[in-house]
């Protein structure tokens, strides 16, 4: 145990230096559009808390791409001097875990990465005064290496005092709004200026409203909203053109999975919605299909998370639907990058109890597909009865020599659908109905194919005809009845090979008689 | 450009309402919105006083943070469709059309507005150069030019200045080369304008219409200046204002010849805004009227 004279009391020591701006600038943001969706979450709590004190609800976030800078700006709750000061102080936050999409206070000086210089100028209402902090990255950035050629170091706070400048203006008071500048973007992070790369980006990862035209958008948003009452989403412009989430429009009607705390059955820890895909298969295109995690409605990871999360069989048929996951539970933390949670024990609890929703959608998808298949029996079914029924109408001269294949289609067509006319849902009684008329059709249809055909008939026939004696006509019938078996499941090969067989008994017998 | 922070004044202000009447006639000549090129600087003060009559907008601006005030103030006026901003020297982007990060101008504007520091003879001519690209660019368009000064002693390459007066001075002889007494009205008021006491904003009134007429007329347009307008800005700096209309000729792109003549230029007078009001200055340079010689 130390003694009081053993404690040292340094006045002045310092616990972080300047090459930690380096490591924020370099390594932290792979994708640069993460950068972008940084500001975008401060700006969203910004408004969110606006509208939570009742105030004016028109509000937005607009981003415009003004080479060579990318320019978000919100007209949420705004920063006071105090406030926006507090940019300055890395990984410091006010912002608690649940309440707010960020909290970690890292987020803010993103921009750094990108841009050569930040600019972010705010007001908060009720107050004639604007506040802009420029934070110099380039210099900032140039003065560590500069140092670290010389083996020096920089405290982090006497850097950041130096390349950094906060002054204020004049402003209405009614006016209240952050923006934010990320001026002069590097040249390995212009990716930021696709306008498409971006809005897509945006439009899959932030807090936009659905797409209006999306037909479901309503039921969802108000399924989302009986379980989740801070659902929230904002209106968001990229140059003037309003964002959307975009979902393909052959869905079915949305249905809704809530997530129960296995541990604790009366907490939720997720609520999902989706929609499945109205026709056979996966839904395209590929990147707007699966269901994607939502933490405070931004996404967490992308549509393979969910599929590696939460499908342990048949991860395939998470892309025959479309949906979303959203986190209630706030200890369910997203990374940084917001490419998955924190690893935890609730984010394991978490992915186990979710895989309710794979197992359910999975069930869901056999069931449609086996359904489908037997909708596509009946269909077929019939094709095969009209084509026939045709062919009789018509004496149609094919029925002699192919009857045999037609009576196997039918067949066919009466034992599928029989088999899997259970599959039939119970209140499709139109298809149900289908399907018994097809079957009935089918058998009346092979009284009449058989009758015409006869081909057992055709078969003695030939034997009179060429009078066989009787041990022939018995060694003949094993023949037919041989290939019968053999080519069961081929039935025009059996018509060619029988009338093969029948022309070469006509060849022996006719020599035989001569 | 302008000095940082640059405040409006009720002088400007005055300005501006003179401006607005030329816009106005503009908007209306035209029957539709204009296009507009300028420099409004972070209060963006002349887009908001126009806004109703422009359908677009070019704003340029180098300096990064008053870029970034501009942005702010489009959007929070809810411009944001209709602003677009070029970063960098006004000079080197109306030379090459576009800013270093590949903005583009987009020509024709109906409306430009430079508003610069020192004279149309700074920078070494460089100014000369790209109002010269500048009305290139708009060869064929009808539009108002819009320009101020800021006014400082000798702002100007001498050298220019000097050069500019004997070559007036000789091409007015031009015109009389046979009538000594003209040649000595000529001689009289140039020399004025090369006289240390006269005041700076006598010789900017002189050479800068002279300037835009002649780099105009030879692009094919046909050009009115209206008479400058002096005043005190930000600060009491002292500031002159030039409006001029531009008008395509019907042979363009061949020269042009405007109704208003190098006389009429010359004998412009310099007017004031001044305690709310635009007037005639009481002392004006002196006038160069041969017929009365």
């Amino acid at each position: 145990m130390p003694t009081k004279k053993d404690v040292i009391i340094r006045s002045k020591e310092e616990y972080a230096y300047g090459h930690i701006i380096k490591a924020l600038a370099g390594g932290l943001y792979p994708n640069k559009f993460h950068v972008v969706r940084e500001y975008i979450q401060n700006a969203f709590d910004a408004v969110v808390n606006w509208k939570s004190e009742g105030k004016d609800k028109n509000v937005a976030i607009t981003i415009s791409i003004q080479k060579p800078s990318i320019v978000i700006h919100d007209n949420g709750t705004g920063m006071d001097r105090h406030t926006l000061n507090e940019y300055r102080k890395v990984g410091f936050s006010k912002k608690i875990i649940g309440e707010s999409v960020g909290f970690r206070g890292i987020g803010k000086l993103a921009g750094i990465s990108v841009a050569k210089k930040l600019i972010v100028t705010s007001s908060p209402f009720g107050v004639a005064e604007k506040y802009i902090l420029e934070f110099d990255a380039e210099s900032m950035l140039r003065e560590v290496d500069e140092l670290k050629k010389k083996r020096a170091n920089i405290p982090l706070s006497e850097l950041i005092e130096k390349h950094t400048k906060l002054t204020s203006d004049v402003e209405d008071k009614d006016k209240h709004y952050t923006m934010v500048e990320l001026h002069d973007i590097k040249p390995d992070s212009r990716i930021l200026f696709d306008k498409n790369k971006l809005i897509d980006y945006i439009s899959k990862n932030t807090p936009v409203p659905f797409d209006p035209a999306f037909a479901h958008a309503k039921d969802i948003e108000d399924g989302i909203r009986k379980f989740m009452s801070d659902y929230d989403s904002v209106e968001l412009t990229v140059d003037g053109q309003k964002i959307y989430k975009l979902f393909p429009s052959d869905l079915k009607a949305p249905q809704f999975i809530p997530v129960p705390d296995s541990k604790n059955k009366k907490q939720y820890l997720a609520f999902c919605w989706y929609c499945e895909h109205k026709d056979k298969g996966q839904i395209k295109p590929s990147e707007a299909r699966g269901l994607v995690y939502r933490y405070k409605n931004f996404a967490v990871g992308d549509n393979y998370l969910t599929r590696t999360t939460i499908w342990k069989t048949s991860a395939h048929l998470a892309f025959y639907f479309i949906g979303e996951i959203y986190i209630i539970d706030s200890s369910i933390v997203p990374t940084s990058q917001r490419d998955d949670f924190e690893q935890s024990t609730k984010r394991d609890d978490f992915y186990k109890d979710a895989e309710v929703i794979a197992n359910q959608l999975n069930v869901l998808a056999r069931e449609s597909s086996d359904i489908r298949r037997a909708e596509d029996y009946v269909k077929k079914g019939v094709d095969v009865i009209s084509s026939i029924d045709a062919d009789i109408k018509k004496k149609d001269p094919s029925l002699k020599d192919l009857g045999v294949q037609k009576i196997a289609k039918l067949v066919t067509v009466i034992e599928n659908i029989e088999k899997r006319k259970k599959n039939i849902p119970k209140d499709d009684k139109k298809t149900k109905l289908l399907a018994d008329q097809v079957v009935k059709e089918a058998k009346k249809l092979l009284k009449e194919v058989e009758e015409v055909g006869k081909p057992e008939k055709a078969e003695f026939d030939i034997a009179k005809k060429l009078r066989m004696e009787t041990q022939a006509e018995q060694v003949y019938s094993t023949a037919v009845r041989t290939m019968k078996d053999f080519f069961v499941d081929k039935p025009e090969i059996l018509e060619k090979v029988l009338k093969a067989f029948h022309q070469n008994l006509v060849k022996i017998f006719s020599k035989k008689t001569e | 450009m302008l000095p940082k922070n640059y405040a409006t004044t009720d002088n400007k202000e005055r300005v501006r309402e003179e401006d607005t009447e030329l816009i106005k006639k503009e908007f209306v000549r035209k029957k539709r919105k204009l296009s507009y090129l300028g420099m409004p600087s972070g209060e963006i003060r002349d887009i908001l006083a126009w806004k109703d009559y422009f359908e677009r907008c070019s704003a340029v601006e180098i300096d990064a943070k008053i870029r970034s005030q501009l942005w702010l103030n489009i959007i929070n006026s809810g411009l944001g469709n209709k602003v677009s901003i070029l970063f960098g020297d006004i000079e080197d982007i109306l030379i090459s059309g576009k800013d270093g990060f590949k903005n583009q101008l987009q020509f024709p504007y109906d409306v430009v507005f430079l508003d610069c520091f020192g004279s149309i003879l700074y920078r070494e001519l460089k100014r000369i150069k790209a109002i010269t690209a500048l009305i290139e660019k708009q060869r064929g368009n009808h539009f108002l030019l819009l320009l101020t000064f800021n006014i400082r002693e000798r702002n100007y390459c001498s050298q220019s200045i000097d050069e500019f007066l004997r070559k007036l001075e000789k091409e007015l002889f031009g015109y009389y080369f046979r009538d000594e007494k003209a040649k000595a009205a000529i001689s009289k008021v140039v020399d004025w304008y090369k006289s240390d006491k006269t005041e700076e904003m006598y010789r900017y009134k002189l050479f800068t219409p002279y300037l835009i007429k002649t780099m105009a007329e030879d692009r094919g347009f046909n050009v009115h200046a209206y008479s400058p307008i002096f005043y005190l800005g930000f600060n009491d700096s002292p500031m002159i204002h030039f409006a001029f209309k531009l008008v395509s000729g019907e042979g363009a792109p061949t020269k042009e010849v405007s109704q208003q003549t190098i006389f009429d230029i010359i004998n412009l007078n310099l007017k004031e805004a001044s305690k709310g009001r635009v007037f005639v200055r009481k002392q004006q340079a002196p006038a160069l009227n041969i017929t009365n010689v």
